[in-house]
């Protein structure tokens, strides 16, 4: 008997806690798993009560089924393994747990006058003073020179990383006179005309000085040079003196001058490399794109070619109808997702330039409190507690009064022998009655949550008051950004764009092309809109 | 009542690792790497592998999912543990459920859930292929296994497989279904990933979801798979070829485990020979054999023996 009590409980957590996991999991492959170990767990039930046959059934039944609903979320979803919000929340600095769980952002949104001294902080010209930070770990600050307590590195001045290097004239961030760039310590092939993070590491993206101080990487043919340390220099490969890493040749031959991301000799713009799959990669050489490896292509120019606008001549751009910052010459197929291009027009929703767009890596154009009511709008599954909860209660209270006052039979205890008229009874039982009306129960909570869901999301009517940083969403999970006093308007900019990709700018409303996002006004985010790029 | 279930468990566990290891053996026997050289040293190879392995470095690949790749191997090793609990190794051994061959059946998919995570959590691109080829095994062998049984379920009259080997204690079945036994052992190639139907683990992908794997992990996956592939054999035996029982003609002249372990590893052995002699099947390929070929003709196998059963009532 103590056994059998003991097994029940252990089940019933195991039940519950798979349950309860499932929601809070942003990887879809674990989501699946959490449920079908939630099932198992019924199924070890069904063996306490002797129902052996439907315990097996109920295995094969969820564990097959889940499998293939795993196979095909894999197959169809753009984030089965919740990576690309473990990334976003990387960037944001949320605390919480690791790879492939989404938790709530902690505590309240930051108040304005955090905002404006993060503001202040992020664009205050560089200098020792402004105090030192990891190279790997920008979070990490400090007034003084030390050691990093994550890493052990030795900490840097803040956006004056060559200082490390002991150049006596480091470049500034914004001295684009002296800057030819920005690239990342451990990813040199990542170029970049402003400052920002890098998007493979997330690091501090570093100047790259225009003049050969001493401190540039090598340029001569048969040199190498450590990623981390550009100031080491061998003539042959090795490891570096200072980390210990493997010495890298250094890019371009001897006396060839690198091409310049901002402008040759002649003072005209220079060829840009970009990937046809993440335009926002831009190199001034060619290579391989740091996200996906395929190689860089040519850019048009150095900004995506507006919406509207036609070549010299008169030729007419093609663009997809999904994927907005494809563009080509001539007619073909897009090399994202295979579709037709058709003639740019208008009304398509264009990808901003560069310089425009806030980056979306880095975080560091996007409000904190946007990036919070953001993360807690995706969150959906917190939004949706209380009524899981109240409805599990519900059906618990149900279940718990069936099975006290309904006069059908119990199981009949002990071992039965003949397992056709062991279902039977067991389906006409009490117990199983009682189930199926909680299971009708759990259902009519999920439809009633679909509704109040959709109700929730429609956007609120004009001049009604919203709560300062409210956020609605429907119970498909679109986010509608409110702030307070703000209505569905685009403002005086009159741009629309995504959350999740800002690049992306219209006119007007509508689904963001890349992810099918509802576009809200870009002041909503924290963004001026700026120029759309036309 | 104690006594007995410490027993059982124990004799369990003496058939998992009989098993197992002798299927390593004759895997070594058969491949053609063994040509000219088979001796007695081969009996001792398996352990020579599990102590190379027990002693190899246990890594872990970069940015894995942590708490699948661990516990995959584990998953796989439980799942083989729990099936063998019905399978009838003599008249006395076995955990006689009235739904043991169902229950065997269906514990085979667990199996496939501890591949399908072996892959994914290696978050490599091999290992995401090897991930989805899992899942179509699943889909392959789940629904024509299960058709494959059925013929002796019903001659048995029941679910149990005790009850199959009693009722084959005159006539095997494999006398008057030998089409059964055919699609039982094709439909048990799709469930233990030999050859023609590995592509979870095949080398063209680089070892798939194994491919990361090293040390104790690797040990108890490949353990696993080869106690799945000996478990199978086993049921297959109990199932068709009498189980416990000598050749009528013949008669038990050897003990009950003895012949059970003797058929056990003949349907091994043929299970590794045809994979040796057969190219590789592509996971659609393998779909396609199994719900345009295995499929029919299992319906074709059930009607049959419905009938002789109506009419010739063995």
């Amino acid at each position: 008997m103590l056994i059998e009590w003991a097994l029940f409980l252990a089940l019933s957590a195991v039940a519950l806690t798979g349950a309860a996991m499932m929601l809070l999991t942003m990887s879809m492959y674990r989501a699946g798993l959490f449920l079908m170990v939630s099932f198992l767990a019924l199924a070890g039930m069904f063996f306490l009560l002797q129902a052996d046959l439907i315990a097996v059934i109920q295995i094969m039944m969820n564990v097959g089924g889940m499998l293939i609903m795993i196979l095909f979320m894999v197959m169809m979803m753009i984030d089965p393994g919740g990576e690309m919000m473990w990334d976003m929340k990387r960037q944001m600095k949320l605390p919480g747990p690791g790879a492939f769980s989404m938790s709530m952002p902690r505590g309240e949104p930051p108040t304005a006058g955090e905002q404006e001294s993060e503001a202040e902080q992020q664009h205050s010209p560089a200098s020792a003073e402004a105090g030192y930070t990891c190279p790997m770990h920008p979070e990490v600050r400090s007034d003084e020179p030390g050691a990093c307590p994550k890493c052990g590195m030795d900490l840097v001045p803040v956006r004056d990383p060559a200082a490390a290097s002991g150049s006596a004239e480091p470049p500034q961030a914004g001295d684009q006179d002296a800057v030819r760039g920005y690239t990342c310590p451990m990813h040199p092939e990542v170029r970049s005309d402003a400052p920002g993070s890098c998007p493979i590491c997330g690091m501090q993206l570093v100047p790259v000085p225009r003049e050969d101080t001493g401190n540039a990487p090598a340029e001569a043919e048969g040199e190498y040079t450590c990623p981390m340390h550009p100031e080491v220099v061998a003539d042959k490969p090795g490891s570096c003196p200072k980390c210990g890493m493997d010495l890298v040749p250094a890019s371009p031959a001897a006396g060839a001058e690198p091409p310049d991301a901002a402008a040759d000799a002649d003072g005209e713009k220079a060829d840009v490399y970009t990937c046809p799959m993440h335009p926002e990669i831009r190199s001034d050489r060619p290579g391989p794109c740091p996200k996906c490896g395929m190689d860089l292509v040519p850019a048009h120019d150095s900004a995506p070619t507006p919406v509207g606008t036609q070549e010299a001549g008169g030729a007419v751009e093609y663009t997809c109808p999904m994927h907005p910052e494809v563009r080509s010459d001539e007619p073909g197929s897009c090399p994202k997702c295979a579709m037709d291009l058709v003639p740019a027009t208008s009304e398509s929703p264009t990808v901003a330039a560069e310089e425009d767009a806030p980056a979306m890596h880095g975080g560091h154009q996007m409000s904190p409190a946007a990036h919070h009511q953001m993360m807690v709008g995706m969150a959906m599954s917190t939004e949706q507690l209380p009524w899981a909860i109240g409805i599990g209660v519900l059906s618990g209270g149900s279940l718990a009064a069936l099975v006290a006052w309904t006069p059908w039979r119990t199981v009949p205890r002990g071992p039965v022998g003949d397992a056709t008229a062991a279902v039977g009874e067991l389906l006409l039982s009490r117990y199983m009655m009682a189930f199926e009306g909680a299971a009708m129960l759990i259902l009519a909570g999920i439809a009633a949550g679909v509704i109040l869901g959709r109700r929730e999301g429609r956007p609120p009517r004009a001049g009604s008051d919203s709560a300062d940083g409210a956020v609605v969403h429907s119970h498909e999970g679109e986010v509608a950004m409110q702030h307070a006093n703000d209505q569905q308007t685009p403002g005086a900019s009159g741009v629309w764009t995504c959350p999740m990709h800002l690049e992306v700018r219209s006119d007007g409303p509508g689904k963001c092309p890349k992810c099918g996002m509802d576009l809200v006004p870009a002041e909503s985010l924290g963004d001026q809109g700026g120029s759309s790029g036309r | 009542m104690m006594e007995e279930h410490l027993r059982a468990a124990f004799l369990t566990l003496g058939w998992l690792t009989a098993g197992g290891y002798g299927v390593a053996v004759l895997e070594r026997w058969i491949s053609p790497a063994s040509a000219g050289v088979r001796s007695a040293r081969i009996l001792l190879q398996p352990l020579a592998s599990a102590a190379r392995l027990l002693r190899a470095a246990d890594h872990l690949p970069p940015h894995p999912d942590g708490a699948l790749f661990r516990t995959a191997p584990l998953i796989a090793v439980a799942t083989v543990v729990l099936a063998a609990w019905v399978v009838p190794f003599g008249p006395a051994t076995a955990a006689d459920t009235p739904i043991g061959l169902f229950y065997f059946i269906v514990l085979l998919g667990p199996f496939v859930v501890a591949l399908a995570n072996a892959g994914w959590g290696t978050n490599s691109k091999y290992g995401l292929v090897a991930s989805m080829r899992a899942a179509s095994h699943l889909v392959a062998y789940e629904v024509a296994l299960g058709f494959a049984i059925l013929g002796p379920a019903m001659a048995a009259e029941s679910l149990s497989l005790v009850r199959i080997v009693e009722a084959q204690e005159h006539l095997w079945f494999v006398v008057w279904q030998p089409l059964g036994l055919g699609l039982y052992l094709a439909s048990a190639l799709f469930a233990v990933y030999r050859r023609p139907f590995d592509t979870p683990i095949a080398g063209e992908i680089a070892g798939g979801a194994l491919a990361e794997y090293g040390g104790t992990r690797l040990l108890l996956f490949r353990a696993a798979l080869a106690v799945l592939l000996f478990l199978t054999a086993a049921a297959g035996a109990a199932i068709y070829l009498g189980g416990w029982h000598g050749p009528p003609v013949v008669g038990p002249f050897l003990p009950a485990p003895v012949w059970m372990l003797l058929k056990s590893y003949a349907l091994v052995a043929l299970l590794l020979w045809v994979g040796r002699r057969t190219p590789r099947f592509g996971h659609d390929q393998m779909l396609r054999f199994s719900w345009k070929i295995v499929l029919p003709v299992a319906f074709v196998n059930l009607a049959v023996t419905g009938i002789l059963i109506l009419v010739l009532d063995p």
